[in-house]
């Protein structure tokens, strides 16, 4: 009821195209919120968490921000406006991003994908977001656009804190920019929830390894890793893959690397979870996927 | 704000703020109580509705975003096969006694028939595991599902025999 009430004050502009969007953000002097799926931002104004806007830019009939292509260079460009049902419908992605593919369809509930965007969770900055760590993982630059021009800034240096980028008020989100999975490489993605659908992440972690077999040795080429719900915000595991990288992946190695993830994340006790749980989670996460590294190394075979 | 929409297959055309709930729009506005709130978060289903032939929760769309929109609530789902006919899955449900308090039904209804008239065209009959994921966001407090779930596969295979 409380929405009904309130929402009698507050006006909504839909523009069709983001020349329209960004000059809006440009001249209008009062705070404006953008509006995707409205998945998050329907909640915070209906729990009270959020104002209510006296101004929303609907940016859900900007045609050209919903697409997802691959790119000259290799690169795979993702339209914000894309949402997780539509991830889970590309062939491209279910191939080249794996990981994200995977968080996409334990995203809420079917009605959830067909509103929820992947610039949403992105611009969002929830800890617990399930599309920000397998982004993580593939290298990931996003691109915020306002009436000045473009800029590009690699996800791991876009969260400062708790909910909150470095996007200043007049920039959209316009494209996300993902490494594909190299050939050989292994991704991963794991979600620790107290259900399978509609729940937020207690930890959240994705990952990308490319083995290569020297002799009898398992040599780990690279290793990218994204984490969540461990820290205040979305995590690039850099200290863990330095130790990481170019190494005889041995059982010993594994130990040391699961000791670095679990000094280099910040986790806290919350409604959801503990820290303890966490971090020992996030742990055996990382265990398991570098185990099956190893293990899919020893008998020869590529792909998970 | 002026929003034209058409609503179970007719033209509405009505005079709203345009970041009213659908939700409300649809109980408030256009008398069609059919669709219940249960949690107002997106977190129970019970408001799902078809907008432009996908499920939504009503609760979590703003009605301007259905200017020149196609919205399906469960009176619509009623009178799809005909006057008064009811659709393949309420048959089913209400053969099987698939319901109790009733609140999670008008969105169950929608969800299923939308997923049954799927699996319909594409002449393929869904395991059981896809029906439940296909509900996943449908929170029922009553039947446990199994009657639900049940009623999903008869009406798959085309009903009462
Ligand atoms: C029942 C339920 C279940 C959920 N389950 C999950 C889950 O399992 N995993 C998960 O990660 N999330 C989940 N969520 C959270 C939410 O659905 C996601 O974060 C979603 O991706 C948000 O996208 P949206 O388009 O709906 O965002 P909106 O609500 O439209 O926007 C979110 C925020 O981002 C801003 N914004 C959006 N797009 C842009 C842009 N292009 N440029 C600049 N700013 C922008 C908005 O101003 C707002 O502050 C759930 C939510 C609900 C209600
Ligand atoms: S009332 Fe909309 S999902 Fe619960
Ligand atoms: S029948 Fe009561 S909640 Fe489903």
């Amino acid at each position: 009821m409380r929405g009904t009430r309130a929402a009698a004050r507050t006006e909504v502009f839909s523009p069709h195209s983001l020349e329209a969007a960004v000059q809006l953000l440009a001249e209008v002097k009062e705070p404006v919120r953008i509006l995707a799926g409205g998945t998050d931002l329907m909640v915070e104004v209906e729990t009270g968490r959020s104002e209510l806007p006296g101004l929303v830019l609907d940016i859900s009939r900007i045609r050209d921000l919903r697409f997802v292509d691959e790119g000259d260079e290799g690169a795979i460009h993702i339209g914000p406006l894309v949402t997780f049902a539509d991830v889970r419908r590309s062939a491209l992605l279910r191939e080249k991003a794996p990981a994200l593919w995977q968080a996409a369809g334990l995203v809420g509930g079917e009605q959830i994908r067909n509103a929820a965007t992947l610039g949403g969770n992105i611009m969002n900055a929830s800890p617990a977001a399930d599309g920000i760590p397998p982004l993580l993982a593939a290298e990931t630059h996003v691109v915020l656009t306002s009436s000045e021009g473009s800029r590009r800034i690699p996800l791991f240096s876009f969260f400062k804190g708790y909910r909150t980028t470095v996007a200043k008020p007049e920039e959209l989100l316009t494209e996300i920019v993902l490494q594909p999975l190299a050939e050989g490489a292994h991704a991963y993605f794991r979600k620790v929830a107290p259900r399978r659908a509609q729940a937020i992440s207690k930890v959240v972690f994705a990952g990308r390894i490319h083995v290569a077999r020297d002799g009898a040795a398992a040599v780990l080429k690279t290793a990218r890793l994204g984490i969540g719900a461990v820290a205040p915000h979305a995590l690039r595991l850099f200290e863990t893959e330095r130790l990481l990288g170019a190494q005889v992946l041995t059982p010993r190695l594994i130990e040391d690397a699961v000791r670095t993830l679990r000094s280099e994340i910040a986790p806290i006790d919350d409604v959801r979870s503990t820290a303890d749980y966490r971090r020992a989670v996030a742990g055996n996460m990382l265990r398991a996927f570098l185990m099956a590294g190893l293990t899919r190394s020893e008998s020869g075979k590529a792909g998970f | 704000m002026r929003i034209a929409m058409t609503v179970n297959g007719g033209a509405v055309e009505l005079d709203v703020p345009p970041f009213k709930r659908l939700l409300d729009v649809l109980r408030e506005d256009l008398d069609l109580t059919g669709t219940k709130e249960g949690c107002g978060e997106g977190e129970c289903g019970a408001c799902t509705v078809l907008l432009d032939g996908e499920p939504l929760c009503a609760c979590l769309v703003p009605v301007a975003r259905c200017d020149g929109g196609e919205v399906v609530t469960v009176e619509g789902i009623m009178g799809s096969r005909g006057p008064d006919a009811m659709h393949p899955l309420q048959a089913s449900m209400a053969r099987l006694g698939a319901s109790q308090c009733g609140i999670c039904i008008p969105g169950m209804v929608v969800m299923g028939a939308h997923f049954v008239d799927a699996a319909r065209r594409e002449g393929r009959v869904p395991t059981e595991e896809e029906v439940r994921s296909a509900i996943a966001g449908n929170i029922c407090r009553c039947t446990g599902y199994v009657k639900i779930v049940d009623a999903v596969l008869d009406a798959v295979q085309g009903g009462e025999v």
